[in-house]
């Protein structure tokens, strides 16, 4: 008698030991699997009048002036992943200049890009297309196609957050002079005095080694620092007020400049 | 005075060809401040949030087959907010 009820106990807990197999494997079925989110748009665009000490980069014939900058994107986001994002886009800015016409530029892009986050770090690969246009969407001056990679994170230490950024690009163009390698290394900063005001500063390095054409061997190295005072009109809008430093060196003396900037900006996001 | 013409008009065809090269190198000089803000912004607009707009409404959750209760199905979201990706 004792024997089977020891036999009916262990057959008891072989039965439930089964049971809550079967469970696991029914849990393991309806896992929840990645299910795309609907992609989403969105406009992002600024609006900036500016002061220039150099409109026309000159190394010898510095001319003050003052510029009109609209920038305005289309943006469709998605993902393919839980970690890799996509985007694409279509992007329109120009500079209009008061009295030097000459230095008039816009610029017309088409293009994505594919972001994966890897232990916290974005890496971003993009393709470009571009029209640069000599005056505000005039003459066509060239195409090109703009192929990067980049890698970028945000590091927050109380108020203050660090937003490292490195970039690589090669310009394929039908214009040889405008084929280059261009390198970045920028460094945005943002302190946040309360939840309204912030002073932000990104300074960056920028180096290029022109590949074709006239411009074969030429090298430049941008040196960039800024100061702004932001402030958060709404958590979409901003307006902020930069003064820029901006040097650029090159082994084609003629392509030495300075400028200074300043002028307030507003970005806003619909 | 043949040869005269014909190095003048050499002349002003290299100076015109020089000219044209160097128009199309400026043209290459003025995109720099539009390439270094567009190189700002991605750092900049990543702390703005960017309202974000589905092209198409959500699909509510469907209730599992085998649940047995009625399961309300909840309005699709028509927006929501999120801060950009670079």
């Amino acid at each position: 008698m004792r024997g089977s009820k020891t036999l009916l106990q262990a057959l008891g807990v072989f039965c439930a030991s089964g049971a809550f197999a079967a469970e696991l494997d029914l849990v393991e079925l309806k896992s929840p699997q990645f299910v795309p989110p609907s992609p989403t748009w969105s406009v992002v665009g600024s609006l900036s009048p500016t002061y220039t000490e150099n409109a026309l980069f000159s190394r010898d014939n510095r001319r003050r002036d003052v510029f009109y900058e609209p920038d305005v994107s289309l943006r469709l986001d998605g993902s393919l992943a839980p970690d890799l994002t996509y985007r694409i886009f279509a992007r329109a800015q120009y500079e209009a200049f008061a009295t030097e016409h000459l230095g008039n530029a816009a610029i017309a892009r088409l293009g994505g890009r594919l972001t994966q986050d890897l232990y916290g770090w974005r890496l971003t690969a993009q393709y470009e297309n571009r029209h640069d246009f000599d005056g505000i969407f005039r003459d066509l001056a060239f195409t090109s196609n703009d192929v990067s990679g980049s890698v970028a994170r945000d590091f927050q230490f109380g108020n203050v957050i660090l937003s490292p950024l490195a970039l690589l690009t090669y310009r394929f163009s039908d214009l040889p002079e405008a084929r280059r390698w261009r390198f970045d290394a920028v460094l945005g900063i943002e302190a946040k005095l309360d939840s309204k005001w912030s002073i932000v500063s990104t300074p960056f390095i920028e180096a290029f080694w022109f590949t074709d054409g006239l411009n074969a061997g030429r090298q430049d190295q941008i040196y960039s620092v800024s100061l702004g005072l932001k402030y958060n009109l709404a958590p979409n809008v901003s307006l902020t007020t930069n003064v820029i430093y901006e040097a650029r060196t090159s082994n084609v003396p003629l392509r030495h400049y300075t400028d200074v900037q300043i002028g307030p900006r507003l970005d806003f996001a619909f | 005075m043949k040869r005269f013409f014909a190095l003048a008009g050499a002349t002003i065809v290299l100076l015109c060809t020089l000219s044209a090269a160097s128009a199309q190198r400026d043209s290459v000089e003025r995109g720099t401040r539009m390439d270094t803000d567009a190189l700002r912004d991605d750092v900049r607009t990543n702390r703005l949030q960017i309202p974000q707009h589905p092209i198409a409404a959500e699909q509510p959750p469907q209730p599992a087959p085998d649940s047995g209760a009625k399961a309300k199905p909840k309005k699709a979201k028509s927006k929501k907010s999120g801060t950009s990706s670079q």
